[in-house]
């Protein structure tokens, strides 16, 4: 699994170039599979599912950059379908587009549904995020972003990364999240942490970490 | 509740007049949640369900130019507050259902609790396609696309009080030409409507109407 996570889409040039490149071949010769869920939880998701899934979200381009093909993998429906069937349809796809929302929600999902399981072995595959869409892969998200409560409780996240990420940097809509914001999160964190922001992403191909950027952003060690 | 009950969508201005009889005002004016869930275990589900949401299949639903649209998933209500997707039902003007395997979508009515809310939606237009309608019904029945399985029946939600059979002569249906349908419909003990995909049924407080371009059925149990 080779990892573009941003913070709002494929905003930039910069973060273009580097999905082509782990795609390895032209976005219209690739087939995607959009994943709303993470919007279910939130007030208002269902709008915003819509908008995600029907690629009318300028804000945060995903579905809408010309993929050969797409599909709606709904995580919350993938336990009552034969899973004969959705595992076929995730190795056939050469990427998840995974929306964000609510973190906890999503990886709640990710795992009930067993697709978190499934992920580690598709090595080709490109698992693009999108704010919470990235935020899960970290081996824990902070307790800030906690909304949703699994039925756990804590922040615990998938650990495809080892890393955390804290999204909109100084987005002008998010008063909670500017600089002095992340360093406070990031203090409470044990592993690495990037603060993005929307015009920045981060690649992870085998372990390797590159960030892309045409904005800010800012690592922080425990 | 107010049902438009297609086989196909919205395929002609006489289906188009009357949703828009429903709404009480301009489709541009009203909101819809589409409920994709159906499509799910369908082999080629998560393809449909994106095209149904995006608008491009041939049963014209989320495409007819609403004010706004939203994506409903039943599957995800059990796991996710009541108010906010209770809100969201409320605020709607029309529920876009889609088809696909009607024993999943009635399963995930109920599962969901949408099945319970939807009685209490005095003015809002369920508009169903296929399986999306047939589930309204007090019993559907299915083949599965296999005109020699046999007539499979079940208990539908019972929002209306008649049964409907789509796509009727549909050159993709062989299992739904009109004498297999009649044959079928022998075995279900409600009035059942046997519907071509240029029909649909609409209900208002049990005023059932037929809205065709093409053609149909009723029959009528004889015991």
């Amino acid at each position: 699994m080779k990892f573009l996570l941003t913070s709002a889409g494929i905003k930039n040039a910069s973060i273009h170039n580097a999905l082509l490149e782990l795609l390895g071949k032209p976005i219209a010769d690739c087939s995607a599979l959009v994943i709303p869920t993470s919007n279910h939880a939130q007030a208002n998701g269902a709008e915003r599912a819509y908008v995600f899934v029907a690629g009318q979200e300028p804000r945060t381009p995903m579905a809408e950059l010309g993929w050969k093909s797409l599909g709606l993998l709904e995580l919350t429906a993938l336990p009552s379908i034969n899973k004969e069937n959705w595992v076929r349809w995730v190795r056939e796809a050469d990427v998840l587009l995974v929306n964000g929302g609510d973190p906890m929600y999503l990886s709640y999902w990710m795992q009930q549904s067993g697709l978190a399981e499934l992920l580690p072995s598709l090595h080709e595959t490109v698992y693009v995020g999108l704010s919470a869409g990235s935020m899960v892969m970290a081996p824990n998200i902070g307790e800030d972003f906690v909304s949703w409560k699994p039925p756990t409780g804590g922040d615990k996240t998938l650990g495809m990364v080892d890393f955390a990420i804290f999204p909109h940097l100084d987005h002008e809509a998010l008063p909670e999240n500017t600089m002095a914001d992340a360093e406070k999160w990031a203090a409470s964190m044990l592993v690495p942490a990037y603060a993005i922001d929307d015009e920045t992403a981060i690649k992870v191909v085998d372990g390797r970490v590159e960030v892309v950027s045409e904005g800010h952003w800012k690592l922080f060690t425990p | 509740m107010k049902f438009l009950l297609t086989s196909g969508g919205i395929k002609n201005t006489s289906i188009n007049n009357a949703l828009v009889d429903l709404l009480g005002k301009p489709i541009a004016e009203s909101n819809a949640l589409c409920i994709p869930t159906a499509i799910y275990p369908f082999p080629g589900g998560p393809s449909m369900a994106y095209r149904f949401i995006s608008g491009l299949t041939p049963s014209p639903m989320s495409e007819l130019g609403w004010k706004s649209l939203g994506l409903l998933e039943l599957t995800a209500l059990p796991s996710i507050k009541k108010e906010i997707w209770s809100a969201a039902v409320q605020e709607t003007d029309a529920l876009l259902v889609y088809g696909g395997d009607v024993f999943y979508l009635c399963r995930w009515m109920r599962e969901s609790g949408l099945a319970d809310v939807l009685p209490s939606l005095r003015k809002t237009v369920y508009v169903g396609v296929s399986a999306g309608s047939m589930v309204t019904a007090p019993i559907f029945g299915e083949t599965y696309d296999d005109p020699n399985a046999p007539f499979v029946i079940d208990k539908g939600l019972g929002l209306v009080d008649f049964a409907l059979l789509p796509h009727v002569d549909h050159k993709d249906h062989p299992e739904s030409s009109m004498t297999k349908v009649e044959r079928m419909a022998t075995e279900v003990p409600v009035p059942t409507y046997a519907i071509d995909d240029q029909t649909a049924i609409k209900v208002i407080d049990s005023t059932v109407e037929v809205v065709s371009e093409g053609h149909w059925k009723l029959f009528t149990p004889t015991k």
